[in-house]
């Protein structure tokens, strides 16, 4: 009884603990990029868990770990880092795989600021060192697009290109075009939004069959703090294509933080 | 279960109480700054009568918790900035009290809050050509003291009315740090300029044209 009393306090003393910092980065959506970027000299970090499940024949469930640093180099650059571990990648209940998935670094930049009818524009170039568990290396480039509609939405979209080298066993080359979409609808300003986000991936894979990956996933943004930059997300995303590389359903949650 | 629904009704009160933003506040708030935050938050939820009780409570200079200190009351202040800035803000105060108007109100602690920032950041820029990197620190206390004016006074409007001026304006400020941090005094001062100008024409203050066309 005293342990339970004891751990709500905390609870409470964590919520309402003030802090001196701020940051609108952190409204970032699951998948999408925004144009905005940390402020100079500080980080953003995003650990987020995902479960993803298709079923295909059989069934296969993945749990993933990805963790996203950032590093505000002015007024309108950042730097990436990004790795992906896959916890574990299960067949019909048994471990098949797991490790390392993706490991990349990349630096934005925004080179337009929103005006009343243009969105504002960023750039992202990315260099993936590793991907597919060790075997592939990928580069890609994204045009970003943010900009707020009227007070209650804010709208961003990506649209990108990719080109992934595999080896396993044999060469593979993978071309990919990808665009993703999110609406936001600013339920209470800044400390609660509710968002809307669709993503899609068409793989053109060298002497082998186009691959379509679209998912929607319905999330939340919660800044539970008043003067803490930190956000609370989490997401369900559903395969709207058929075929082993869309999962059916899946959840996503986790925090990002500016320091 | 019942504990569960307590929890989370106790979450829900204390996330959205208050719809304010995560916002960076840094250094001294002054406790004129904030009752002036809590007049402007009472006149935006319509409680006018506790809106002109708490400006009453710091019209005139006033002890806070420390009784050895006298803090400038909103009286104060009006008749420092008329005579700084050539306003005429000590009698559009009073013809607030008197008139009751809560508009009339808003806007005097808007423009007061305002012209307090711009005295800050003036300071800075005028120290901005000569201080040492041991003094960085100092000047940087001071730039924050001034845009918490703009983060208590005017971003909790702008976050709820007109986000896109929000993120112009955070940028411009954000903008003004580097150049402080660079020591580029012509870019702090058009950002400052800029700044004024936006957030005179945002709020609809009017302020005096020597001050948005000043030269450097």
């Amino acid at each position: 009884m005293l342990k339970g009393k004891v751990s709500f306090a905390v609870f409470l003393g964590f919520f309402l603990f003030p802090s001196l910092s701020y940051g609108a980065h952190i409204l970032e959506p699951l998948e999408t990029e925004i144009t905005s970027t940390p402020p100079r000299g500080q980080f953003f970090l995003q650990v987020l868990y995902g479960f993803l499940r298709t079923e295909n024949g059989e069934r296969v469930d993945e749990h993933f770990l990805p963790i996203e640093i950032e590093f505000g180099l002015g007024l309108k650059t950042q730097l990436n880092l990004e790795a992906e571990t896959l916890i574990a990648e299960k067949e019909n209940g048994h471990t098949e795989e797991r490790g390392v998935e993706e490991v990349a670094i990349g630096i934005k930049h925004r080179f337009l600021d929103e005006s009343d009818f243009i969105p504002e524009m960023a750039f992202e170039i990315e260099f993936a060192p590793v991907t597919e568990l060790g075997d592939g290396q990928a580069v890609s480039g994204t045009l970003i697009f943010s900009k707020f509609i009227g007070r209650w939405f804010v709208v961003h979209a990506n649209l990108g290109y990719g080109f992934e080298r595999k080896e396993d066993g044999e060469k593979e080359f993978v071309n990919t075009v990808f665009y993703r979409a999110a609406v936001a609808f600013r339920a209470v300003p800044d400390r609660f939004f509710l968002i809307a986000e669709l993503t899609s991936e068409h793989m053109f894979i060298e002497d082998g069959p186009t691959v379509d990956r679209v998912i929607v996933i319905p999330e939340s943004i919660l800044v539970p703090f008043e003067r803490k930059p930190l956000a609370v997300k989490f997401g369900f995303p559903l395969g709207i294509t058929d075929g082993s590389e869309t999962p059916d359903f899946g959840v996503v949650g986790g925090v990002s933080v500016l320091f | 279960m019942r504990s569960i629904c307590i929890i989370l009704c106790l979450l829900f009160v204390i996330c959205f109480s208050n719809p304010s933003f995560p916002h960076r506040i840094e250094g001294e708030i002054t406790p004129v700054l904030e009752r002036m935050e809590v007049i402007l938050g009472l006149i935006e939820a319509g409680d006018k009568e506790l809106a002109f009780r708490e400006a009453q409570e710091v019209f005139e200079d006033f002890h806070y918790h420390d009784f050895s200190r006298v803090e400038e009351g909103l009286k104060t202040i009006a008749v420092r900035m008329d005579r700084e800035f050539g306003t005429n803000l000590g009698k559009q105060l009073e013809d607030s009290f008197s008139k009751k108007d809560p508009e009339l109100l808003r806007k005097t602690i808007k423009t007061l809050g305002l012209l307090l920032m711009v005295e800050r950041f003036k300071f800075v820029e005028s120290k901005l050509g000569s201080f040492s990197k041991s003094e960085l620190k100092d000047f940087k206390k001071h730039f924050w003291r001034g845009r918490n004016y703009f983060t208590l006074l005017f971003e909790p409007a702008l976050a709820k009315y007109n986000p896109a001026e929000e993120v112009r304006l955070e940028r411009l400020l954000d903008k003004m740090l580097y150049s402080l941090e660079d020591r580029k005094l012509k870019d702090f001062y058009r950002a400052r300029i800029e700044l004024v100008d936006r957030i005179n024409r945002d709020f609809g203050l009017s302020l005096p044209t020597t001050l948005l066309n000043e030269k450097q």
